[in-house]
């Protein structure tokens, strides 16, 4: 239970903000492979879960070496499945939860980003504003309803999902809905249940959490209390 | 324009070519655009939608690199310097404000990203504010102030940064015509107030006209005419020129003899003496001003058909047919005047003083 809650924790906010970073350069900036940034991205969730489990398992159950010359064998990556990887197999669980998640924070971002006239970011450059720190102080802002709605998939995505982890658990990372299904497969219906019940607290608790965190409103909105017309 | 003045901004032969639509070869948006700005110089860049007015603009502002040439601020070259280094402000077409962030916050942005103290900022925010007659309204959101307030802000957000050269955007279409002139004349005062060096983008020639010290006519991508108002609104060098600033009737002459730049033409029945526009003597045309025409019940004068009479309070407007001519005549305060009805003949006069003379190009 606390092994998923606190991965989901952390997958999260980087797929939130990965999500509305990758759309931020994908309305605003003009580069080269855009299009093929936004394709790869939205792979994450055209892909189906097992295969995406399967993947990671060919490609990341042995470190990625690579022969340098006058540095020998450098390993680039280390081995990320299976119980003897790194963190105990929690970094693939993560990057799987993040690519789960980023596709949909991509499309909330992207339809949030096309909304806002692209001269207020402008107009930050112009008063002397890098682009992190308009993103930060203008578009971020801006977008946080979107950013919000792509947070909370995120997280309930991340404590329910099951098809794209079922290969990649370990034993030091116990993953509640895998424990569900074994639950299940032993009839342990019961147990099954309870774990259910707390699956839904968890994820509700958290989505309260974010509504109180990150807030709903952009701070643009009609104050009427106010009386200003 | 005193000579002593140094050149702020330089624009050495811009070109800025955007790909078509289609794939198919370029559209030179900016073909060839040189000019000098001095400091303390309010200059309009003039002309109908896509005569490449705005993105010479958004070149000088940083937000398009230029295709061809370079842009010089202060003598220093910055044609490839990103818009956050350049020590310029943009007021935008559509206030650009932060909706997010209040009054006092959006013009505090800018200082903030520079890292000043919060004491100075408050300071600088509050003295800005205080020019632009906003005091009080420090903690309102943009979506709470009217549209000439918005306006204000999105003015002084750029004021408060003491920038080297002031940029707008046609900052005034979205105002309604009331407004426009009121927020025209604070524009105008404050400026020759503060002395800011501003290059000012418009389609409306009467509020290039009231703001400018220079006025820079565009068309196609090109420079036309860069004159002060009455330069380009008494000499426009091209028919171009004479035809967007105000309104112009073009009525062909043969020049007579030459002398020394000067010639006589036959025109409405008068003989006059004009200066001339180059060394041909060909393909002329004069062009006079509606308020340079008069109309008089004079059966001497050569005659002209009145086709409408329009009263308009201050002035009377006429179109009228002369031969195979078309002309509109505006006759200024008529309260003591004839006017003429639809349908009536009438004799036609001009100020002689008031012919130009332009070539006849393209």
């Amino acid at each position: 239970m606390w092994d998923t809650t606190r991965l989901s924790i952390i997958s999260t906010p980087v797929a939130g903000l990965l999500g509305m970073l990758i759309a931020f350069l994908v309305v605003r900036k003009e580069f080269f492979g855009r299009a093929a940034l936004d394709f790869a991205t939205m792979l994450g969730i055209a892909v189906p879960g097992t295969i995406i489990g399967i993947g990671f398992l060919l490609v990341f159950n042995t470190p990625t070496v690579w022969n340098l010359p006058f540095f020998g064998e450098v390993i680039i990556l280390p081995k990320l499945t299976g119980g003897q990887a790194i963190f105990g197999g929690a970094l693939a669980i993560v990057i799987v939860y993040v690519v789960r998640s980023v596709p949909t924070a991509l499309r909330s971002g992207v339809a949030a980003l096309t909304q806002i006239d692209p001269a207020i970011e402008e107009a930050s450059t112009s008063l002397g504003a890098d682009n992190a720190r308009t993103f930060r102080r203008i578009t971020l802002p801006l977008i946080r309803p979107a950013l919000l709605a792509s947070l909370i998939f995120a997280f309930a995505r991340s404590m329910t999902t099951i098809s794209a982890i079922v290969f990649l658990t370990t034993p030091q990372t116990k993953i509640m809905t895998q424990q569900i299904l074994n639950e299940v497969e032993n009839v342990r219906y019961g147990n099954a249940f309870a774990y259910c019940v707390i699956l839904i607290l968890i994820v509700l608790t958290a989505i309260g959490v974010l509504y109180l965190g990150v807030g709903s409103a952009t701070g643009a909105e009609q104050t009427f209390q106010r009386g200003a017309r | 324009m005193n000579g002593e003045q140094r050149v702020r901004l330089r624009l050495d032969q811009l070109v800025k070519a955007f790909p078509q639509r289609g794939g198919k070869g370029n559209v030179l948006a900016v073909d060839g655009v040189s000019l000098d700005i001095y400091s303390g110089e309010f200059v309009t860049l003039l002309g109908p939608s896509g005569c490449g007015k705005t993105t010479t603009l958004r070149l000088i502002a940083g937000f398009e690199i230029p295709t061809e040439g370079r842009i010089l601020l202060d003598g220093q070259d910055i044609t490839h310097q990103p818009p956050n280094k350049r020590d310029m402000a943009l007021v935008f077409q559509n206030y650009a404000l932060f909706p997010h962030m209040t009054v006092y916050k959006n013009v505090a942005y800018g200082l903030e990203t520079r890292g000043l103290a919060a004491r100075v900022i408050k300071e600088r925010v509050s003295n800005v504010l205080a020019l632009v007659g906003l005091q009080g309204l420090e903690d309102r959101r943009p979506n709470q102030l009217s549209g000439g307030q918005q306006q204000r802000v999105a003015l002084a957000r750029c004021l408060v940064m003491e920038p080297r050269i002031l940029l707008f955007d046609e900052p005034l279409s979205n105002l309604d015509a009331k407004l426009r002139v009121q927020m025209r004349s604070e524009i105008h005062a404050l400026q020759r107030r503060l002395h800011i060096t501003s290059i000012y983008v418009t389609h409306d020639q009467t509020e290039a006209m009231a703001l400018s010290d220079r006025i820079v006519v565009m068309n196609r991508g090109r420079i036309e005419q860069v004159g002060t108002p009455p330069e380009v609104y008494r000499c426009p060098s091209t028919r171009f020129v004479a035809d967007f600033i105000g309104r112009a009737n073009f009525l062909p002459v043969k020049a007579g003899a030459r002398q020394g730049g000067t010639a006589e033409i036959q025109l409405l029945g008068q003989t006059v003496r004009v200066a001339l526009p180059s060394e041909t003597t060909d393909g002329l045309v004069a062009m006079l001003r509606p308020e340079a025409l008069m109309l008089r019940a004079d059966p001497s004068l050569p005659q002209a058909h009145i086709l409408q009479t329009m009263y308009l309070g201050s002035e009377v407007e006429y179109i009228v047919q002369h031969g195979e001519q078309t002309l509109i005549v505006v006759e200024h305060d008529p309260r003591n005047r004839r006017i003429f009805a639809e349908g009536e003949q009438a004799g036609i006069a001009f100020v002689p003083e008031a012919v130009h003379l332009i070539g006849e190009e393209r």
